[in-house]
């Protein structure tokens, strides 16, 4: 079946709407749910995890529980918090499993893979045109990045969630399952510890 | 946090990653190489379990088999050897005695 994207005079079908098509079994429905949300799935478990690899592995998890759970989803809350909240619970899960199995990674590794997230970044800053720029900014990105990792793990979804997928508190505190007041404070803790790591590069600015 | 304060600015700086290119046609394979698989029968489910608690079954009995018959026996300290040491010669004493005694026994007898 072919669903409209939106490009053409048909609408698109809504969230919800491709959640019943799923229901059904429809794989057409579900890449075109995958295409939608994949950016935003994708590129917040890396941020949680500073992982490339394991986080296309979640991130993959992630849509795989929205085909299973297509059956018996109601649509009471806003899809994209419902989606989240999966996102939540897995990262949770393999921040859990690696903290159980010493599966931290290594100086190195998060080196290699904050590599990585730079250099797939390489192209989204035109700004930078001197190599010596270029290093700049990406030694920069690994900074925020790594200051990112270093926050509790409430603190840092909730500050992913607000900056880079911008929820309102209201849709973090349902993500995170607490209150809008414990979502400003923990969003307030999270920016005086990151102030406190970035400090060097605020002065710059 | 504000969109004006200069910790959200910098955060901006280190955008989120973009996912492969082949994210969505991976993710589908995936979905029909695991999701679409029938769900495992409630016994191939509980195999595992069953496997480990008849494991843990066969141990325990092991252990009670070798163990439970022949418990072993204490070490005795040299306190207790010389208390039982004592008790002998207490014991050969009354032998001695009841021997007399029986003899005693045996012409009072005739």
């Amino acid at each position: 079946m072919a669903l409209p994207t939106g490009n053409e005079s048909t609408p698109a079908p809504d969230d919800v709407e491709l959640m019943t098509l799923i229901a059904q079994g429809d794989e057409e429905a579900f890449r075109l749910l995958v295409e939608r949300h994949q950016r935003l799935v994708y590129g917040t478990v890396v941020k949680m995890l500073g992982d490339p690899v394991e986080a296309e592995d979640i991130a993959q998890q992630v849509f795989l529980r929205v085909y299973k759970a297509a059956k018996t989803y109601t649509p009471t809350a806003q899809f994209k918090t419902w989606l989240f909240t999966i996102v939540r619970n897995l990262v949770v899960n393999e921040y859990r499993r690696r903290t159980r199995a010493w599966l931290q990674p290594l100086p190195e590794q998060i080196e290699e893979a904050e590599d990585g997230m730079a250099a797939g970044l390489e192209l989204a800053d035109p700004q930078a045109k001197t190599p010596a720029e270029e290093a700049l900014n990406r030694e920069m990105m690994k900074s925020i990045d790594s200051a990112i990792l270093a926050l509790p793990e409430q603190q840092r979804l909730a500050v992913v969630l607000r900056r880079y997928d911008e929820f309102s508190y209201e849709e973090i505190a349902a993500v995170l399952k607490t209150s809008v007041s414990a979502t400003k404070s923990l969003l307030f803790r999270a920016r005086e510890t990151l102030r406190s790591a970035l400090q060097s590069y605020l002065d710059k600015t | 946090m504000e969109p004006n304060d200069p910790i959200w600015k910098l955060l901006g700086k280190a955008p989120l990653q973009e996912p492969n290119a082949w994210f969505a046609a991976r993710t589908v394979a995936r979905l029909r190489r695991e999701a679409k698989q029938p769900a495992p029968s409630l016994w191939r489910r509980l195999l595992p379990v069953s496997a480990w608690m008849g494991a843990t079954a066969v141990v325990v009995v092991a252990c009670v088999l070798s163990f439970g018959g022949n418990p072993p026996r204490p070490v005795p300290t040299s306190a207790e050897l010389s208390h039982r040491a004592k008790i002998q010669d207490a014991l050969n004493y009354i032998a001695d005695r009841g021997a007399e005694t029986d003899q005693w026994l045996a012409i009072s007898n005739q």
